[in-house]
């Protein structure tokens, strides 16, 4: 490669290294966020049949009647995905319709729940996690203490209004994730074709020790809405 | 026919020509226009925008968003993360916002847009460049196109100086 060359090919350089730090290339990440599908609905006998779909709220406020995207048996694409701060947390909305021919109780149940610790960090061994971070003979994360501070706050709708059902200025139903897992929240009995929206609050919320533990903590789950046939 | 010193050199500069300089006046031309670059990380546009496609956008009123028109804008549940999705729906009033959904998605995203989180619209798009020039940012820029031909050139002009300075040594000897 001659001098001339390399001089050409420096003074590009320089020029595309300029242009570059000058913001043109904007941060760019395109991941989807099409709610749902932690989510799944049981398939039950008796010709109950529940099914489910994304819902979004008309009003950007989060209020007002709700769009119910596709139904479906159950909901593919992880529902919910993201990193929080003590006090923090996350929020979804679903449709639940009954299209079977008998009224269903309607359940929650968080299953499929994993706690993981996968990092060792702040003063979480100091206040006593024996699991924290990975096991350094299979470098595989070791048990969590996340789930145990997850608070799951559940809020029923009406769709056509957006008005709520339940308790007004409060969540319906709450209960930490593990909780969750071990026991099935019941909601609500739906008629055949009846509907209902739902708002899956989760919020990290934690003090002391148990704060201090959890942190940088994983848990990855699905919510279940069970619907079981009213026994006469 | 084999190339000589010569012909090598003259291939390089044409190439050095032929790719840095169209590419370079692009990112200046970008860069005086105040348009920006996006690199399409995910298949949530495809088949409209494939993955490592390159997007040129340009700031866009948001009283000027249409139905069908691909919008630039800042995720409403995490702040600071670009997505671009085509506009399904517009929310007229004073609360001005937009249902948004990728191409390749099967439903809408979960939260509509307000107008004031849009930030641009696509003008166009260059498949595969995007992953070119996302691999090209700094500092890989600075080392592939400035800091390695330097060096190079510093090598050469030293080696070329070499003999000079052997025989006005060999002169002083004698």
């Amino acid at each position: 490669m001659g001098k001339q060359t390399l001089r050409i090919t420096i003074l590009l350089g320089i020029l595309i290294t300029l242009v570059g730090g000058t913001g043109i290339f904007a941060v760019f990440s395109d991941r989807a966020l099409t709610g749902p599908s932690d989510v799944h609905s049981a398939q039950l006998a008796k010709a109950a049949d529940l099914v489910i779909a994304a819902a979004q709220p008309q009003d950007p406020m989060n209020s007002g009647p709700f769009l119910c995207d596709t139904y479906s048996d159950d909901l593919v694409t992880p529902l919910m995905t993201f990193t929080t701060n003590l006090g923090g947390g996350d929020e979804r909305f679903l449709c639940l319709v009954n299209i079977g021919s008998s009224a269903v109780d309607v359940s929650l149940t968080a299953v499929d729940l994993a706690d993981l610790d996968s990092d060792c960090t702040g003063d979480e061994a100091a206040f006593g996690d024996t699991t924290c971070g990975r096991d350094q003979t299979t470098m595989a994360p070791q048990a969590g203490e996340l789930s145990p501070v997850l608070t799951v706050e559940t809020d029923l709708y009406d769709c056509l209004t957006g008005s709520g059902l339940l308790t007004p200025g409060a969540p319906d139903f709450s209960a930490t994730l593990s909780g969750l897992a071990t026991t099935p929240q019941s909601l609500q009995t739906l008629q055949p074709n009846g509907q209902v929206c739902v708002r899956l609050r989760v919020y990290w919320r934690a003090t002391g020790d148990a704060a201090q533990i959890s942190q940088s903590d994983e848990a990855t789950w699905r919510f279940a809405f069970d619907g079981t046939v009213q026994s006469n | 026919m084999a190339l000589g010193w010569r012909g090598w050199r003259a291939a390089a500069l044409a190439a050095v020509l032929a790719i840095l300089l169209p590419l370079t006046a692009f990112l200046v031309s970008v860069w005086l226009l105040g348009w920006q670059l996006q690199h399409v990380e995910s298949g949530s546009m495809s088949p409209t925008y494939p993955v490592g496609s390159l997007l040129v956008t340009a700031q866009l009123d948001p009283a000027d968003v249409e139905v069908g028109m691909p919008i630039v804008f800042e995720d409403p549940r995490e702040a600071g993360r670009l997505v671009t999705h085509r506009v399904v729906a517009v929310t007229p009033g004073s609360q001005l916002a937009f249902t948004t959904r990728g191409d390749a998605n099967a439903t809408n995203d979960p939260s509509p847009v307000p107008a004031r989180l849009v930030r641009g619209r696509v003008l166009w798009s260059v498949t595969y460049l995007g992953s070119v020039l996302d691999w090209l940012q700094w500092p890989r820029s600075f080392l592939l196109l400035v800091a390695i031909p330097a060096s190079l050139l510093g090598w050469l002009e030293l080696r070329a100086r070499r003999p000079l300075h052997q025989a006005i040594r060999r002169r002083e000897l004698t």
